[in-house]
């Protein structure tokens, strides 16, 4: 293979990887901009999203992408159990609520290892390694089709949050709580609604990388940092930043592979954390 | 306030039997001698390590998750000195020396954000360090480094030093707390602007504050080194740290001197007696302990003995003793 097609294969790789990391960390950035709350457990949800999907195929006989619907709707649950029983008790409790939800990634991480044990597991498809060729490039069909999900997830909850009734009541309480209260609005059931579709959202995510890649109880602490470094980058709230901002960690982390060693990828989600925090806190595309 | 002063004296007492027996356990010829040793000595590294984290965490609320950083460099810097012939008690002071100096440049990067933003900072400040001794094999590599055999690396010697940078962490703490760089750490967590404009020096109070708690971080990991004799960057550089820092700090007591000593106590129990059954289990049940303590006893469970109210600041108990 000549070098040009290996960046266009490159280019194909960092487009699925910002597929993934603009879907977990939207729901991240929504309970953000919504609840005021840095949701430390988020990638943790998604490992039980990609462990609901296992079993959903290993138990039930489903296909895997047919199994992504109980997911969902697993993880709706999940979000609700989650936030009466948890979130909605932290909501006032300022800076501090970091360690509550550290001790809730704690919690949920050794619950899955208790159930499921430590081991990587794959979640198997009919599609297998089945390539799709297009001319001289050729790329795993599973992959574009997680691609083509999540960026459509992504399109989906953007138009929900930008045209119905709901999505604009989110968007009025995210802007100020106080004046979205005063025009009649029940804050607490939309930061409620906020928190089920993050949670459902990182679910999802966790399922389809569950398709592509092996997972364990602990690996959702990768893709916290990963999610981390977007949200930050594009603004903690802002939607169209975490879109901006997903293709460019992706791409990135994608064309980087080509120069650095594998094993020091990860520190250049740290740098762009580090760096965009010192320069501008505020993130690259935030609305204020 | 008769009773709460009779409380206070028995705790004394009790206190102090206590560390008695623990100064003369090496001595006894318990049965278990040998295993409370290394429980205790492990109970004593964490014990700095919760506290070095108290001081910043607890007084002026900046909840770092960035001192894994600390602990390691700490760690390396202890082993790398004791390669060289250094003597192991020397290696440790300088290795807390070096470190106090390394976290100048991480307060000025992490000290420029707030809230969960400092958090986040601090928490990839420690990762690109555990990729960076993972990558390059002349600081560690993935094989690890080996500590050559020293004073410390009999059991009781390295019983005796840890008790003992315990004890002089509770005692820095303890000080730290009543001097006024305390007060304006405790201002500092409660109102960062309003302490600026009373012309408190923030940055240098936060900083100086971060000196003194990455040495004795670094203290927590050159120890945690001479007592493995093992040091690879997965883990000595993990996340784990941190987060059993803010455990140990949370669960004995926010800003109490005592406190991560407690804390300490309550976390090597727990890993002793239920990692055997089930490996990981103790993280569960701390994980729900932390909980339930940052929700029914934010002051953690110092308060249970020493009185002083869960929902009170120490800055608010400690203008009314002024004032009596």
């Amino acid at each position: 293979m000549d070098y040009s097609s290996l960046t266009i294969q490159l280019v194909i790789t960092g487009i699925f990887l910002s597929s993934l990391y603009i879907l977990v960390t939207f729901g991240l950035t929504m309970i953000f901009g919504v609840m005021e709350i840095v949701n430390f457990a988020h990638a943790s949800f998604a490992i039980v999203g990609g462990y609901a999907c296992l079993m959903s195929v290993t138990w039930l006989g489903l296909d895997p992408f047919l199994a992504l619907i109980p997911v969902v709707a697993f993880m709706i649950l999940i979000g609700w159990l989650s936030f009466e029983f948890f979130a909605r008790y932290t909501l006032d409790v300022g800076d501090a609520h970091v360690v509550h939800y550290y001790a809730l990634l704690l919690i949920i991480s050794n619950v899955l290892a208790l159930i499921f044990g430590l081991d990587y597991k794959f979640i198997p498809s009919k599609l297998g390694y089945t390539q799709l060729h297009l001319g001289p490039f050729k790329y795993p069909l599973v992959k574009l089709i997680v691609c083509f999900l999540s960026l459509a997830t992504v399109a989906g909850l953007s138009l929900f949050l930008k045209y119905s009734v709901l999505g604009k009541r989110i968007r009025a309480v995210s802007q100020s709580k106080e004046s979205a209260e005063i025009m009649g609005i029940d804050s607490l059931k939309i930061r409620r609604i906020t928190w089920i579709i993050g949670i459902a959202s990182a679910g999802l995510m966790g399922a389809l990388v569950g398709l592509v890649n092996p997972f364990s109880p602990y690996a959702g602490t990768t893709y916290l940092i990963v999610a981390f470094s977007v949200a930050i980058l594009g603004g903690m709230g802002s939607l169209f930043g975490t879109i901006l901002a997903g293709f460019i960690v992706g791409m990135t982390e994608s064309l980087f592979s080509l120069i650095l060693p594998s094993q020091i990828s990860p520190v250049v989600c740290f740098l762009i954390i580090i760096a965009v925090l010192m320069v501008k806190p505020e993130g690259l595309f935030s609305r204020a | 306030m008769v009773s709460t002063s009779n409380n206070k004296k028995i705790i004394k007492a009790l206190i102090g039997v206590l560390a008695l027996l623990a100064l003369i356990l090496p001595v006894t010829a318990l049965p278990f001698t040998k295993y409370i040793m290394s429980v205790l000595t492990f109970t004593f590294v964490y014990t700095v390590l919760g506290q070095s984290w108290n001081l910043l965490g607890g007084l002026a609320k900046q909840f770092s998750l960035g001192h894994a950083a600390f602990f390691g460099l700490g760690a390396f810097v202890t082993a790398y000195l004791c390669q060289t012939g250094l003597p192991a008690g020397l290696a440790l002071g300088l290795a807390a020396l070096v470190v106090a100096f390394f976290s100048l440049p991480f307060g000025l990067i992490s000290f420029s954000v707030r809230g969960p933003y400092f958090t986040i900072i601090t928490l990839a400040i420690a990762e690109i360090l555990r990729t960076i001794f993972l990558w390059r094999p002349e600081l560690s590599g993935s094989e690890g480094v080996v500590l050559p055999p020293n004073m410390f690396s009999s059991s009781m010697g390295i019983y005796y030093l840890t008790m003992g940078t315990a004890a002089a962490s509770i005692a820095i703490a303890a000080w730290l707390a009543k001097s006024n760089q305390g007060l304006a750490l405790v201002a500092i967590g409660d109102d960062e602007e309003a302490c600026a404009e009373i012309g408190i020096k923030v940055k240098y109070v936060k900083s100086s504050t971060l000196a003194i708690s990455a040495a004795m971080c670094a203290v927590a990991g050159g120890t945690y080194g001479l007592f493995t004799q093992y040091l690879s960057p997965n883990d000595v550089f993990s996340i784990i740290y941190s987060l059993d820092a803010i455990f140990i700090s949370i669960i004995g007591g926010l800003a109490q001197p005592f406190g991560p000593l407690v804390g300490a106590l309550l976390f090597s129990l727990l890993e002793e007696t239920l990692n055997p059954l089930v490996p990981g289990a103790h993280l569960l049940v701390l994980g729900i302990i932390l909980i339930v303590i940052m929700f029914l006893l934010p002051n953690g469970l110092v308060t249970l003995v020493t009185g002083s109210g869960a929902a009170r600041s120490p800055l608010k108990i400690r203008i009314k003793r002024k004032q009596a």
